[in-house]
Order: structure tokens, then sequence, then C-alpha cells
């Protein structure tokens, strides 16, 4: 079990009437990746900023390898900050970015020549030291940033949705780069984002934040498969989770969760056992992802599951489709499969729900089972 | 039908005549149209005037004289070499460099300093700001005539300076041939200094937060930040400021003129007062017109050797400092 | 651990003071100044002098506007008082400094889009600010007398328009710069000819920087005393102008009056100024500062 690097004791922090950051206890390991994920207003650039000390915590501590740094200044913690749009200093050139933190100690020249090699071999910009602010493209932008950072010797790395303006391609790539640095350098990385794939492809674990409070803390599997509210549940995954508003019912002795109008039924005996009897309620959200959701093009052959087609979208790979309920407008269904024999628009289909990847979830946020 | 063939020619005649027009209006670029006023005025107050001058400063030519101008005699390089040896003109012309060097120093320094103080928030911040920009908003004959006041043998400055030194000061600064230019210095300097603090103040609250954040969390304190990233990325913006205040200081006239009239004697004089003195009290416009264009040569001397080079590193800088 | 960081730290206090001590020097000769045209006559250059008055008056204000008398018997003829010396002076402003605008915001316009003159024309506009203004109002005055213009209204206006042209086409051109192409270019294409995608879409856009630059512009202008003193021959003054003939041969310089007047002249430009205090900076370096 590595050690604890980081913790957050009930974090606490209020502007004013609002409470951008509601009591976060967070324990952050050693070598971790941690992504900070969420909507904009969450919260995470708020908590990034006290993690690096440009905001002042209302309550709450913030503790770094066993010390309390609340009250320290930037620079005496032992962190590196990455800006969303890098902050490079414009009047310098690589080499002296690389430098400064180094200068600004007054280290000597040779010391410090040395060191900005090294580092500039470590990120790879070692061919455009000499190169002049203006001119850097944004993955240079961004490795610079990097090692200007690493110089300094932090051992907790925070980042600012540095991908952000960044298009797609150099996105992906950057992120590999990221990763394998982060695993190189062996060190804690603390990562703020809003993009859920990316925060998956990165993290060790993902926090996901909504509205200043921590959701759930997991590994990417766990929070895909396991999420613990609606929230999480419909944050993460493209395409994102559908809902289903139904009532439990008991009929025949099997408990049914029907939708509102019936045109949707299951089983759900055996699932429901292994909860708690009171936690049952009338009404209950069903969720499923559209990958769990399996279509039957030729029509129903039962009464449930009958649902009409609104929309098709070819992905290549995969389809998408996106189906109502029968009589439930409303009630709109994705569905991700595999390409096959495509549906026309209206075309009446049948879909079914596989049982083991449901998650019932409470109206009030709660969320039951898988 | 006569008549319709001849209207017909004559609209035929007409289209053909406004087309023409229309041609050439189209011709010429709509880009040179548009600054046709312009050029006209600077035909006008500049071209015009300054081949005037040209040929003033070769002939001997005064208004008293009473022939009109084009008839006036051709002296060659005659008011030339009469200004070089001329003792007054030529001290006229460093005192009026060494002024405009003082001054916009003074101006520079202050400006920075109370910019560097007033670039965090505090409280009435605003209030203040405007208060300290005041002086710039006044006319430079109502900042003389203040000046002028002051410095009287009888006036507040003295005073001040009596309390200090425990004893009567009645020193009359705008006569004594030392001293005389101190206060049109102060004059000069409290006018336009609020310029400069306007310039850095608004270059200082320009300035990219997230680097000084940066610099900040790479262990930067706060001198160290300011000469190693907000200068640096000032500097663009001071040098501008400084061409333009040593533009218009070497021009000084209203303040000299109100404090001392160039005297006692000529010992305040500024290049602006003694062209006015010699050419408009004495008339000697041919003098005068040569001792402007002798005032422009050494004028862009300096320049080229002085101003280019920095301006030259203001523009590499620029290339490596925008993002654009 | 701590609450939130207070709005104002100690350090915040100090520059206060320091701040508090350095304006109050600062506006020292502003304060004589009040101070001198609420003094009554014989307190201008009493010894010791006169720190705060105590019998205040206003009759420096009142003799400046019916000041015939003393006006009278040091100028030639058309004697003013200072009222019509700022009507006059106000007309003569306004009508250059909108003609400046006007043309140097077309020029401005051509410089900025098309880039005419490439670098010479611009530099030049700017090299006639470089001119003493004597240089240039000597063979002025000679131009001038030969086409006899020189008591008039129109000579006065074209040379104030003249003198501020380079301003005025320097910073137009930088409120113009920020305005991007594009919007022109969408104009263009939906039909406008080049001229009204300059009048419809580049002006409304530099609203600002237009009032900006004029309000700049009537400053100068407002302030050019030589100009007026050397072309007007005392009969069409400006407020500079006659300031500097606040002169009586019974009291020497008036200076009550004079402190009254320059209160009274500072008084629109000081209300106008504070409301565009950032734009001034900007067009004071040409667009050096970036927003």
């Amino acid at each position: 079990m590595s050690k604890v690097k980081l913790k957050l004791e009930h974090l606490t922090k209020v502007f004013g009437d609002l409470i951008a950051v509601n009591d976060l206890c967070v324990d952050i390991f050693d070598n971790e990746f941690v992504c900070i994920l969420g909507p904009s207003g969450c919260g995470k650039t708020t908590t990034l900023n006290m993690f690096a000390g440009l905001e002042r915590p209302t309550s709450g501590n913030i503790i770094l390898d066993d010390k309390v740094i609340n009250k320290l200044p930037p620079q005496k913690r032992d962190i590196g900050l990455i800006f969303q749009d890098y902050a490079l200093f414009e009047n310098m050139n690589v080499y002296e970015n690389l430098a400064f933190s180094m200068r600004v100690k007054r280290r000597p020249r040779r010391e410090v020549d040395s060191k900005v090699r090294e580092v500039a071999q470590a990120v790879e910009v070692s061919h455009i030291l000499k190169k002049k602010y203006g001119s850097l493209n944004p993955g240079e932008m961004q490795r610079v940033a990097i090692g200007r950072t690493m110089i300094s010797g932090p051992s907790v790395f925070l980042l600012d949705e540095p991908l952000d303006n960044l298009d797609a391609d150099m996105r992906v790539t950057m992120r590999a780069e990221l990763k394998r640095l982060q695993k190189d350098l062996g060190k804690t990385m603390i990562y703020v984002t809003h993009d859920q794939e990316e925060a998956m492809s990165l993290a060790d674990r993902i926090m996901v934040m909504e509205s200043g409070l921590l959701q759930q803390m997991d590994s990417p599997q766990e929070i895909y498969n396991h999420p613990v509210n609606k929230f999480v549940a419909g944050f993460i995954g493209t395409p994102p989770m559908n809902f289903i508003t139904c009532k439990l019912e008991s009929v025949n002795g099997k408990l049914m969760l029907n939708s509102l109008k019936g045109a949707f039924s299951m089983d759900v005996s055996e699932v429901v056992r292994r909860l708690d009897e009171g936690k049952l309620q009338n009404e209950i959200i069903v969720g499923i992802r559209p990958e769990n959701v399996s279509v039957n093009i030729d029509g129903s052959q039962s009464e449930k599951g009958k649902a009409i087609v609104l929309r098709v979208e070819p992905l290549g790979p995969e389809l998408v489709i996106e189906v109502a309920l029968e009589g439930e407008s409303d009630n709109v269904i994705r569905v991700l499969t595999e390409p096959g024999r495509i549906p026309g628009t209206g075309a009446e289909i049948e879909i079914i729900f596989r049982q083991d990847k449901i998650h019932l979830i409470d109206p009030m946020r709660e969320k039951v089972l898988i | 039908m006569n008549s319709a063939e001849v209207l017909t020619s004559k609209l035929v005649k007409a289209d053909t005549e406004r087309s023409l027009l229309r041609k050439l209006i189209d011709k010429i670029p709509f880009a040179v149209w548009l600054i046709v006023p312009v050029e006209c005025f600077l035909l006008f107050l500049l071209i015009v005037p300054s081949s005037i001058s040209i040929w003033l400063s070769f002939v001997d030519w005064q208004p008293t004289y009473g022939i009109p101008i084009y008839k006036a005699t051709f002296v060659g390089f005659e008011n030339f070499i009469d200004l070089f040896a001329d003792k007054r003109f030529t001290m006229a012309l460093l005192r009026t460099f060494l002024i405009t060097g003082v001054a916009v120093s003074a101006e520079l320094l202050i400006g920075l300093g109370l910019a560097v103080l007033c670039d965090k928030e505090f409280p009435m911040r605003k209030f203040f700001v405007l208060c300290l920009l005041m002086p710039m908003m006044l006319i430079p004959l109502v900042v003389g005539n203040n000046f002028f006041l002051l410095f009287q043998t009888t006036g507040p400055i003295n005073d001040i300076i009596g309390i200090i030194i425990g004893h009567d000061f009645r020193f009359n600064w705008l006569s004594s041939p030392d001293y005389a230019m101190l206060p049109i210095l102060l004059a000069e300097i409290w006018h336009w200094y609020p310029l400069m603090f306007l310039i850095m103040l608004s270059g200082l609250r320009a300035l990219p937060p997230n680097q000084l954040r940066a610099a900040e969390v790479l262990g930067s304190g706060r001198l160290q930040t300011f000469f190693r990233i907000k200068i640096p990325q000032l500097v663009p913006v001071i040098l501008i400021a400084i061409v333009i205040r040593c533009m218009e200081v070497f021009k000084m006239f209203d303040e000299v003129f109100i404090l001392t009239k160039g005297g006692p004697g000529n010992v305040t004089e500024t290049i602006s007062v003694w062209m006015y003195k010699t050419g408009l009290k004495d008339f000697r416009f041919s003098y005068v017109s040569a001792g402007a264009w002798i005032i422009l040569i050494v004028c862009v001397i300096i320049f080229t050797l002085l101003l280019k080079p920095l301006l030259y590193k203001v523009e590499k800088f620029e290339e490596g400092g925008s993002a654009s | 651990m701590n609450g939130n960081a207070k709005k104002y730290e100690r350090g915040d206090y100090i520059r206060l003071i320091v701040v508090i001590l350095i304006t109050i020097i600062m506006l020292f000769p502003i304060y004589w100044m009040v101070m001198t045209a609420l003094k009554p006559m014989d307190e201008w250059l009493k010894y010791p002098p006169v720190w705060f008055s105590l019998k205040p008056t206003l009759n420096n204000f009142k003799s400046l506007m019916g000041f015939a008398d003393a006006a009278r018997s040091v100028m030639k003829e058309g004697a003013t008082n200072a009222s019509w010396a700022f009507l006059k002076g106000f007309y003569i402003c306004t009508s250059a400094t909108i003609l400046s605008i006007v043309s140097g915001t077309l020029a401005a316009y051509s410089i900025s889009r098309y880039r005419i003159g490439g670098n010479f024309l611009p530099l030049f506009i700017l090299s006639a600010r470089m001119f003493p203004p004597i240089a240039v109002a000597l063979p002025l005055i000679v131009m001038y007398s030969t086409i006899n213009a020189v008591d008039t209204y129109w000579g006065l206006i074209v040379a104030y328009t003249g003198f501020t042209l380079p301003f005025s086409v320097w910073m137009m051109k930088s409120f113009i710069d920020e305005v991007p192409r594009e919007l022109e270019e969408a104009g263009i294409m939906e039909g406008m000819s080049n001229f009204q995608a300059f009048r419809k879409v580049t002006i409304p856009l530099v609203k600002t920087g237009i009032m900006v630059t004029t309000l700049f512009i009537f400053i100068l202008n407002w302030s050019e005393f030589i100009i007026a003193l050397t072309l007007s021959c005392m009969k069409l003054e400006t407020v500079p102008v006659f300031l500097a003939t606040l002169f009586s041969s019974t009291a020497g310089w008036l200076y009550g009056p004079q402190a009254a007047l320059g209160v009274l002249a500072v008084i629109p430009v000081i209300i106008f100024g504070y409301m565009i205090q950032e734009d001034l900076a900007r067009g004071f370096t040409f667009g050096a500062l970036k927003r």
C-alpha cells in the first residue's frame, strides 16, 4: 500500500454566498495520477488552486507528506503548477524559461546549465532551446511548461486543463505523452479536466465533483461499472447512460419494473433479492448503458420492449439507434450496437436490457445495484 | 422624331461623359480617396511651409524689408555659418536637449514609481489614481501661471523652505541666472508625469496574470518577478512613451515663456523660445528658418544614432514576445 | 484553517498612506490655483503668503465675465471679455477637431487596411508633430499673409487641424487595427461598397476610440498658444491667449482672474478626462499597450 502523499481533510471554500468546495475528504497516494473531473463550476479549479496555494481554504486542512500546508505560500510548498495556457514567460526563450526557477534561487551558472539540458532532454525540447516564445507550437509549449515545472523539483504536479486548447489529434498524442512522463518521473500528478474521456484514459483514480461536493473517487473502471449516484452514472460514458422512470410492482409473485405507460417491462425479482427491502420505493429510475441494450430489428416477440426508431447514427464501427418507447415519447433510449441491418426511422423494434448491467436508482439520487 | 434623336444622342453623350468620370473615380483605388483630405492638409501645412522655409534659409529676408519674399537676395550658407557661431543659438539647443533628458527621465521614474505603488488594490485606489492624474489635464499656460505664483519671492515655496531651514527665505527663483531653470523643469515634470504614470499603470495591469502566478509558484519573490518579468515585458511601452515625451518636451514653450520669458537674459531659453524671440520679436525670419533646419538635422542624427537601434531591439522583442 | 483572506492586508494600508502623502504634494499647485482664484487682490502676492484665505471672494470669477475695461486698455480694437474669447475658441476648436477627426479617421482606415504609403507615409505624418510650432509658424505667416488668411476663422481652423492630424491618424489607426478585417469583408460580401462597409461596420465599432481621440484632440487644440498668437493679431483670440493678455497697467498681472480663468477652463477637461482614462493610455502609446 503506497503511502498517502496528499490528504484533504474537510476542505471547504466559501466565496460570499457560494460554497465552491464543500467538505472535501480525500487521500491521494504517492505516484498516483489523479484526475479531478466535473462540469464547469463544480469546484475543481478552486480545489486545485487551494492545493497550489493560490487560494486559502475557508476551513479544513491540506496535508502534504504529513505536514499541514494551508498557510504556506505557493513557493514553499513542494508543488509545481501548470496552467491552462501554460503561462510561459513571453519575454524569454525556451532555455530561459526552463532555467527560471534555478536562476531565481541564484544557483551557479554551470549547475543551471547542466540541469536545464538534462530536463530539456527528458521532455524532448533540446533542439529548440534557443527558440523564442512566439514561434513555439502548442505541443512544444506544453513540454516546456512541464520541463520548467520539473526543474524546480516538486513532488506533486498540478495541471489545470492543460489540453483544453488543443485540437483533437494533438490532444490524443499529448495525453499519451503526459501519461508516459508521469510514469517515468514517478511523481504524483493531479489533473483537472471536464472531459470525461480524458479522465478515463489518464487517471489511476478519478475524483468526480459536482457543485463543490465529491461524488465519487475510484478507478476509472470502478466508476464506469459501479457509479455511486445518478450524476456520476450520467456523466461518465459516451453515449451517456439511459434513464427510465419505472414503477416497481408485484405481478404474479414476481417483482416487475414497468415503465410508466407499460411499454417496457422487466422481471427483476432476481436482482432485487440482493437488496434491502427497505431501500425499495415504488418509483425507481432504471439506468442502463447504451451498449448494454440489445435490439431485435424484426420487431418484438412479446408485449414488452416495443420501441419506435427515432434516429439512426452509423458511426462506422458502431451504430447508435435512438428509440422511443411505444406510447412514451418522453422516454428516449439510445442503443449502441454493432453495425448490421439498419432499421428505418419509424420502424418498430424490440429492445432488451441486459439484466446484470442494470442500475437501479433511487429517485433521491442514490444508486442501488449494479 | 428629330427631337427624339437629339435627345437620345444627348443622353448618350452625357452617359459617356459620366462613365468617363466614373472610370476615373474607379481607377483610383478607394484607399487613395481616403487619404486625400489628410494629404491636402499635409501639403498645405507641411510641404508648402517647409519649401518656403528652405528658401528662406538661403536668402536674407525679413518682413520688415518690405520686399516680396521671392525678390530676396540669395546668400548661400551665410545663415547657417552665422548660426554655428551664435553662442545663444547653440546654448539654447544644448539646453533644450538637457532639459528633455532630465525631464523625461524624471517623469519616467516618478511615473513608474507611482504605477508600482498603485498596482495593488488598496482602499480608495481609484479615487487617488484620478487625483494623481490631474496635472495632465491642465493647459500649459495654466500650469505656467501656477508655478509662476508658487515660485514668487513671496510665494509658498519660499515659505515652506523658510519653515524647514528655520529662517526667512526670500529667493527670487525666476530671476536667478543659476536656478531659474528649476521652476521650469518642475513645472514640466509636474505637468506630464501623470502621462507616464498612466501608461505604466495600464501596462502593469495588462500583464498576463498567469505568468506572474507561475513565477510565484516557481519561487520568484516580488522583486525578482518585477525585474525579470514585469519590466522586460513593459519595455516596448516604456520606449514608445519615452520617444513621445521627448518629442513633446523638446518643443517646450509655454511654461518657459510664462515663467521667465527665457530670462534672465537668455539663460533659460529653449529652442522654441529662441525661435519665437528671434523670429517674431527681431523678425529675423531667414535666420530662424535656417536654425529650424539645423535643429531638424541634429534631431534626425540623434534619432538615427540613439533610438533606431533601441527601436530595432523592441521589434525583435515583439517578434519573440507575441504569440500571434 | 483561516477564514477568507481579509480584503486588505497591513501592507495595503501602508500603500494608502504613502499615496495620500504623495497626492498631497502633487495636488498642491492645484490647491494654490484654486485658492488664488478665491483670494481678493490684496492677498495675491502678500508676504507671508496666504495659505488659506479668510476672506474668500468670487470677484475674480465675476470680473472675468465683464472684463471690458481692463481688456480694452491693452488691446487695440475689438475688445473682448472672457466669454467672447471662450465662444470663439470653442467654435474654432470644435471645427478643427471635427475636421481633424474626420480626415484622420479616413486616413487611418486607409493606412490600417490598405497599408497605403507603406512605411513612409505614416511616419511622415507622425513627423509633422516633431516640428516646433514656431518653425512652421513663420513660413505659415508668410503664406497666410500672401493669401490673406491671417485674421480669418478658417485660417486658424486649418492650422489647428493640421497640427493635430498626426495624433488623429495614429490614434484612430490603433483603434481600427483592433477591429478584425473579416467583419468588413463580410459586409462587402453582402453587397456593401467599400465605403459603406467602412461606414456601417467599422465606424460603430470604433465609437469609443473616436470619442477618446476627439477629446484628446480637443484638449490639444484648446491649448495651442502659439498658433493663435502668431496668426491672429489679437483680434481672434481663444482662451489661452486671453489669459496672457490679462495684463493691466495698473495692477500688473491680474493673477486672481487668471487663476479663476484657469480653474474654469479646466473643469470640463477634467470631467471628460476621467471618463476615458484607460483609453487615453492606449491612444497615447499608439496601441503599444495590448488591452
